[in-house]
């Protein structure tokens, strides 16, 4: 049973590490928010509800993690270090460097959005989940998925196309 | 629509999330096709649904690279300690003969699809006959969805409203799949089309698709376009692919194919009651 759930838990993690990317901006600090998610998990399955989304729980441990550790920093006067901001991902070395820059742009100003956008902006865009999923994943009603994607959306097609005010 | 004078326009004149949730292939029936006429009539409405599928695809592809590379051990070791194959992702645009309309303008591909997954399509071909590409025009690999053609597909076509979810066995080969009519419009020749969503699940594993099917005058459902792809691994059933990024460039693809009236609910209802005469 345990067992099989690391399996499951493995097998998620390039979708964990891509999501965690996304919420930091960073894939090392991503990796660590990754592993801190996946020892939180191990250390509580016995909360895991079989025949619930082992995906949705992993994510929300994430998450929740991530809000832990912006909030300590906050409360110990730091800032998002701006070096968490990776200049290229390997994922996409071999792309135009005029596509280059617009990912980086893209990276830069999915950074720049507020904590609960950019996580639902992750989960619907980045990961792919519907909007219910997405809702679940957060423990949010759907309403607030679709009014944070949305502004979520325009902040960051301003954003990339430098039109913000 | 993204000029000077930016977001505070943008919110006040268009209903964004109904836009935004357009894009994203959310919406059915009433707000479907609410949402769909917006887009036909008003091109501010329509550039404002491209550029929200752009952010889609940009997001998917900016933070991509974790799925193009191998998990850190000790990521694994965190869990078990023992190494794991990357799941791969790929998409396939099942193609069918189109009618009288042009060629759908599927330019902007190339530059989203470079950095996120194998994305293979094709179009042309003819029904039953359905040819595959990849996007250097390669020769690409079939998706299972290339045999949903049977009774039951035609059934859901011909008597489900949009927005009623319906299980079917797509080819009458035992092959269990859900179909949700999204909305029902008409082609410039003034024939039924509707648009739909599928998810097929079978021991090799899940794939969904979104396509346009257009009644023939003989009363069958031939499908114009199906674009159709396997979810990732390990996603525990989800009914999504890998990205939001594939997703958009799904939709855009299907949506091109809706270029005359959008039929409301009300009316749809009473073509079906009718068989659509």
């Amino acid at each position: 049973m345990s067992d099989d759930i690391r399996e499951q838990i493995i097998s998620l993690l390039p979708r964990l590490r891509r999501f965690a990317y996304g919420l930091t901006g960073s894939t090392d600090e991503g990796d660590d928010l990754v592993q801190a998610a996946c020892e939180r998990a191990l250390s509580r399955l016995h909360q895991w509800q079989p025949g619930t989304r082992l995906d949705s729980w992993m994510f929300r441990i994430a998450q929740t993690i991530w809000l832990d550790r912006l909030r300590a920093r906050r409360v110990r006067g730091e800032t998002a270090p701006p070096e968490v901001l990776e200049r290229i991902s390997s994922g996409d070395a071999a792309a135009a460097s005029e596509h280059r820059l617009v990912l980086q742009k893209t990276r830069e100003a999915m950074s720049q959005l507020p904590e609960d956008q950019r996580a639902v902006l992750v989960l619907v865009t980045v990961d792919g989940l519907s909007y219910r999923q997405a809702a679940e994943t957060l423990g949010v009603p759907t309403g607030t998925v679709m009014s944070r994607l949305a502004r979520a959306r325009v902040r960051l097609h301003e954003l990339v196309h430098g039109t913000a005010a | 629509m993204m000029d000077e004078t930016g977001q505070n326009e943008m919110k006040d004149q268009w209903p964004i999330e109904l836009l935004v949730a357009y894009a994203d292939g959310e919406l059915t029936g009433e707000e479907a096709a609410r949402a769909a006429e917006l887009v036909r009539t008003d091109p501010q409405a329509a550039q404002i649904v491209a550029d929200m599928r752009e952010t889609a695809r940009l997001a998917a592809a900016a933070f991509a690279g974790p799925m193009h590379e191998p998990v850190p051990d000790r990521l694994i070791a965190a869990v078990r300690g023992t190494a794991v194959d990357e799941p791969a992702t790929s998409g396939t645009v099942v193609p069918f003969a189109r009618r009288s309309r042009a060629r759908p303008a599927v330019a902007g591909w190339g530059m989203a699809m470079a950095a996120s997954v194998a994305l293979v399509i094709g179009i042309g071909g003819g029904f039953g006959t359905a040819q595959f590409w990849d996007d250097t025009g390669q020769p690409g690999t079939p998706v299972r969805h290339a045999a949903m053609s049977g009774p039951d597909f035609q059934q859901a076509l011909e008597t489900a409203a949009s927005g009623v979810p319906v299980s079917i066995d797509i080819a009458g080969d035992g092959t269990s799949a859900e179909i949700l009519p999204v909305l029902t419009f008409r082609d410039d020749s003034g024939g039924i089309c509707r648009e739909f969503q599928t998810s097929l699940t079978d021991p090799a594993g899940t794939e969904i698709g979104f396509g346009v099917a257009c009644r023939t005058d003989d009363g069958t459902w031939r499908n114009e376009v199906l674009v159709a792809g396997p979810v990732a691994t390990g996603d525990g059933g989800t009914i999504r692919t890998a990205s939001g990024g594939n997703q958009a460039r799904f939709r855009e693809i299907v949506d091109s194919f809706i270029t005359d009236d959008v039929v409301f609910p009300d009316e749809e209802r009473a073509l079906i009651d009718g068989n659509w005469d």
